[in-house]
């Protein structure tokens, strides 16, 4: 009897249970389950930038998991849609309530293949200058765009050598480069500039093209992402005795071998990406958030290049810039 | 039990009206007390009210300042580049909590949009388009106006103000009306309530950015020289967020002075707190209306706070219904000692007056008669019976002492013993003094008293009883003398026989002496047998005659008290010795065996020797004489300090009925006359024996029964045992004598 009565208990207190908590309170009452599939590998600067905006915007608020796709050193087609699938696979056994992705290759070979206007939402992030490639936005997409600071950087060149009229573009061989090439070359055209251009494979040729690019007003330096054999310090070495020209980039982990920079900001599209995540999560369709583009950069000189190429910079741009004389010690 | 209604201390109205009046002043104490709170409540509202106003009023100025600094270094700076304009912002951001999103607005003419649109595209915004808002809220693209005012940038740049990236913001007739008067005027301007989806209800403050280093002077001027708006966008729940103050009820409403319509206010902000209180509404809430003049527009703050228990300090309420509550207990508590006490005095006086009609009947019943005097022994009171009982009227006495009535012998010693327990407030019983009443008549009383004093133990006098004794003292007097009288014959008697066995005794010494003479031959032997055998008799006669005289002499002396004791110490054991040597051939004679028992460690006694030989000689010779042949007479002492010295004769003779020992004790009694006449004696032996103990002080008993022998015990008192110490002085005395 008094078992029964245990029974009975339980019994009205489960039921109690089931009726107060529906399958939706469930679902919310559990963390949220968050996909973070990278396109490149630990340790690559600009991945990890992005990582750390997505973490620290969605810490303790999703449990977040990381894939790393690694296409920057799996050069193979074969290789990136391999790695696709296996994030796919990841994310059907997992089933996360929302997958961020990070640069190009996600959206091309996981977002654009697999997940057009599925269910699951996305957000993607350092997709560079636009979605056009990819057919965004879905109804399940939305993400921001990555875009260099080209103009800010032509203007503050100009602000030291005044009159370029010739440049060189000089950057690995990989896809995203050859977009961003794209990109100076229309810039160089509407400012009347002669732009040439090495897209290196190795170290070597890359060395070798800097070189060359001496001859020129201006050098840009494209990222090296992509150069396998790259040594950082043979190459400082080698810019610190080769460099007599001003060089400047867009990216902030080309600093060690460049003079000045305007670069974008890796961690922008980290927390862009986890705070949209979150608004996803609260209820907002991927569809309501539109595509931007990154907006923060920052300046920054290098005085041991500038130093070596005996190039003296403007007063402004010497009390805004940021050096790398410690970053270069880091990297 | 029912309770009597009478035995209520109070009444059920009295209780009613005692315990209305208190309940009415605690009522109204507390009242007093709670709203003193009230009041102080309500100033800490108003002031915290008055501080909040401040406070809103604070961010509206921060707003205004945010808005100008930003809006300055655009007229300030040639070329403010939109990074530039976004870290100020995000700092200014950072200073003013209160403000969530700043916007920047470009003024934009038709000719602009399209180009503004690519190059926003190719910016890396591929959805970028002019937007609107439609009636139903829905966001579209704009239509082609001449002018439009599209937001370009938002700091900080969240997923959810990113769909108002290209809002015309003109053409939102929430909006509009200030961004024109903002143009108009180069001030702030705020506009109306607006929704935006998945961000909020808020507002927008505009300041317009003019071309130029100063803004222009003139409206007409300022519509021409615009160049873009800087927009703060207001929300509501965090720009007038009480938090910090925590109101029951807190609104904000915000009117258009030059557009009011009083139909459709529309609230910015409402708080309502009211609900989630716990508890009943006991107290009204206070209400403030605060209008405050910002940015074109009046923002009303609608401030309530509803008053609860926690307003009200307990212990000061407490007090106030305490106080009255434990005087009225103690006014109850008092008013019902009073009415106890009441009714105990009540109750006592009633039980005074029954027993004063107790006593008054008692009085009235008793022959005696009560008496009372003041502290100087003066009657002050005398009860009725004085009257019947010697015929002595109160008012003759009263005032006067006993001894101003009574005739006061000095040397009597009952009077100096009264006065001295008059002198000493004794209590004394039953003195009797003489009384001479007013004719003459003498009256013996007899009267009790005792002392009685107040309560601080000052004498206030006697009171008593008294009573005629008069009657009993004559009746006492007469038999006294009768007695007397008695007496005197008894001696009279005893005189008499003394003399009569003197006299009797001289010629019966003759006689028997004669006779001996002639028994004996001394004057010639009798020759006729017959003479001889009437010689014989005649002194046999004469010795039984003498021996009845001389015990009849004995008694006599000791009735008449001319025995006097020859006390001395004597041992008793030497007594007896020598007294059952005197009887042994007697007891030889008659075939008796006399017996006596074993005398050892006896103490001397102090008697008269030669009286207790004969008391002793007359219990032997009357058990001896009674005890026939063959039988025993047995003789004992002993010595008991608590019992006395006991001396007993026991024989085994014929004995004697109980009811015949005090017969055999008293003189000139006969038991039995054919014993008489069988034993001969004179029947005086007993009594005189008895007589001579009784005036040692002792007693003597038979204890007897027919056929069973007689016990005769002598019993002295112990305080005629020598002791041995007694002898110790004795001797001591002798030895230092």
């Amino acid at each position: 009897m008094q078992q029964l009565k245990g029974c009975l208990t339980a019994g009205i207190a489960v039921a109690g249970f089931l009726a107060v908590v529906t399958p939706g309170d469930m679902a919310i009452g559990r963390e949220a389950k968050c996909l973070f599939v990278s396109s490149y590998h630990k340790g690559y600067a600009w991945s990890d930038g992005v990582e750390r905006g997505l973490r620290s915007a969605l810490d303790g608020r999703c449990e977040l998991r990381q894939f790393d796709m690694d296409t920057k050193r799996l050069k193979s087609e074969a290789e990136k849609q391999q790695q696709a699938l296996e994030a796919k696979g990841l994310i059907e056994s997992w089933a996360p309530d929302i997958v961020i992705t990070a640069d190009d290759n996600a959206a091309k070979y996981l977002i654009q293949r697999y997940y057009q206007d599925a269910e699951t939402p996305f957000v993607f992030s350092g997709v560079n200058w636009t979605v056009e490639a990819y057919g965004f936005p879905y109804r399940n997409v939305t993400g921001m765009i990555e875009v260099a600071p080209i103009e800010p950087m032509f203007e503050r060149a100009e602000e030291v050598s005044p009159d370029i009229r010739s440049a060189f573009y000089l950057g690995a061989d990989t896809l995203t480069e050859k977009k961003n090439l794209k990109r100076f070359q229309e810039a160089s055209a509407r400012r009347g500039v002669k732009l040439e251009y090495v897209l290196a494979g190795s170290m070597k040729d890359w060395m070798a093209a800097y070189q060359k690019a001496q001859a020129h007003d201006l050098i840009i330096m494209g990222s090296n992402a992509g150069i396998n054999d790259w040594d950082r310090d043979e190459v400082r070495a080698f810019v610190g005795g080769a460099a007599k020209r001003l060089s400047v980039t867009n990216h902030y982990w080309m600093m060690p071998y460049t003079m000045v920079g305007i670069t974008k900001v890796a961690e922008e599209h980290g927390e862009w990406a986890g705070r949209t995540a979150l608004k996803i999560l609260g209820g907002m369709q991927p569809g309501e958030i539109p595509i931007v583009a990154n907006s923060r950069r920052d300046i920054w000189i290098n005085p041991e290049v500038l130093s070596a190429a005996d190039i003296s910079l403007p007063r402004g741009l010497m009390r805004k810039a940021k050096r790398v004389t410690g970053f270069a010690s880091k990297s | 039990m029912p309770q009597n209604p009478n035995d209520r201390l109070f009444r059920t109205w009295e209780v009613s009206c005692l315990v209305l009046l208190v309940g009415a002043i605690c009522a109204a104490l507390s009242s007093l007390a709670i709203k003193t709170d009230l009041g102080n409540a309500k100033e800490i509202f108003t002031q915290q009210a008055y501080n909040f106003e401040r406070e809103v009023a604070h961010r509206f100025a921060s707003a205004d300042a945010v808005l100008t600094t930003l809006v300055e270094l655009h007229h300030a700076s040639d070329n403010v580049e939109e990074h530039e304009f976004a870290a100020l912002s995000r700092e200014l951001l950072k200073a003013y909590p209160h403000i969530q999103t700043i916007a920047k607005l470009s003024m934009l003419r038709l000719d602009e949009r399209e180009s503004l649109e690519e190059s926003m595209r190719a910016g890396g915004f591929p959805q970028f388009q002019l937007t609107e808002r439609t009636r139903a809220g829905e966001v579209v693209g704009a239509q082609e106006r001449d002018t439009a005012m599209p937001i370009l940038s938002l700091e900080p740049f969240t997923p959810e103000f990113a769909q108002l990236v290209g809002f015309d913001a003109l053409s939102d007739p929430a909006l509009a009306p200030a961004i024109l008067r903002a143009i108009d005027s180069g001030r702030v301007m705020s506009s109306e309530v607006v929704e935006i989806p998945h961000v909020g209800r808020g507002f927008f403050a505009f300041k317009a950015i003019y071309f130029g280093y100063n803004s222009p002077s003139s409206v007409e001027a300022r519509r021409t020289q615009v160049s873009g708006m800087v927009a703060l966008f207001l929300d509501s729940n965090r720009f007038f967020d009480d938090s910090s103050h925590q109101f029951d009820r807190f609104a904000v409403r915000s009117i258009d002075e030059l557009h009011y319509d009083q139909q459709n206010v529309s609230y910015l902000y409402r708080q309502d707190r009211m609900s989630s209180i716990a508890g009943p509404v006991i107290f009204d809430a206070f209400f403030l209306e605060l209008p405050l003049f910002s940015q074109g527009r009046t923002f009303v703050l609608e401030i309530s706070a509803r008053p609860g228990l926690e307003v009200v300090r307990g212990w000061f309420v407490g007090i106030f219904v305490v106080l009255p509550a434990v005087a009225g207990t103690f006014l109850i508590l008092a008013l019902a000692n009073h009415r106890r006490r009441q009714r105990q005095a009540r109750k006592d006086e009633k039980k005074l007056r029954r027993n004063k009609e107790r006593f008054r009947d008692f009085a009235e019943i008793a022959s005696d008669w009560f008496w009372a005097t003041d502290e100087q022994l003066r009657f002050s009171y005398l009860s009725n019976q004085l009257i019947e009982a010697t015929g002595l009227q109160p008012k003759d006495i009263v005032g006067k002492t006993r001894k101003d009535l009574a005739k006061v012998n000095s040397n009597d010693v009952g009077w100096l013993q009264h006065l001295t327990d008059l002198a000493a407030r004794r209590p004394f019983r039953d003195f009797r003094y003489e009384f001479i009443s007013p004719d003459g008549e003498s009256l013996w009383l007899s009267i009790s008293g005792k002392p009685v004093f107040s309560d601080d133990d000052e004498f206030l006098g006697y009171r008593g009883t008294g009573t005629n004794i008069t009657a009993e003292f004559k009746a006492q007097a007469e038999l006294r003398k009768a007695k007397e009288e008695a007496e005197i014959a008894s001696r009279s008697k005893s005189t008499f026989l003394a003399n009569m066995s003197h006299e009797l005794r001289t010629p019966l010494n003759a006689i028997i002496g004669f006779s001996d003479l002639m028994k004996r031959g001394v004057s010639g032997k009798i020759e006729n047998p017959r003479h001889q055998e009437y010689v014989d008799d005649i002194y046999g006669a004469g010795e039984h005659l003498l021996a009845i005289i001389n015990e009849i002499l004995d008694l006599a002396k000791v009735e008449a008290g001319n025995s006097p004791l020859g006390e001395d110490e004597i041992d008793t054991c030497e007594i007896v010795q020598s007294v059952s040597s005197l009887l042994a051939e007697r007891a030889h004679e008659s075939q008796v065996r006399l017996v006596i028992e074993q005398l050892s460690d006896l103490p001397l006694l102090w008697a008269d020797a030669r009286k207790l030989k004969q008391i002793l000689l007359n219990l032997l010779s009357n058990a001896l004489k009674f005890t026939p042949p063959g039988g025993t007479v047995t003789v004992g002492v002993s010595c008991d300090v608590a019992r006395g010295y006991i001396f007993h004769v026991k024989d085994t003779g014929i004995g004697i009925a109980p009811s015949d020992i005090p017969k055999a004790l008293a003189a000139f009694q006969q038991i039995d006359s054919e014993l008489n006449r069988k034993y001969e004696g004179t029947g005086l032996g007993l009594p005189l024996a008895k007589a001579f103990v009784e005036q040692h002080g002792g007693t003597l008993s038979l204890k007897s029964a027919i056929g069973e022998g007689t016990s005769a015990i002598v019993v002295f008192p112990p305080e005629r045992i020598v002791k041995a110490s007694d002898l110790k002085d004795v001797d001591e005395s002798a030895r230092s004598a």
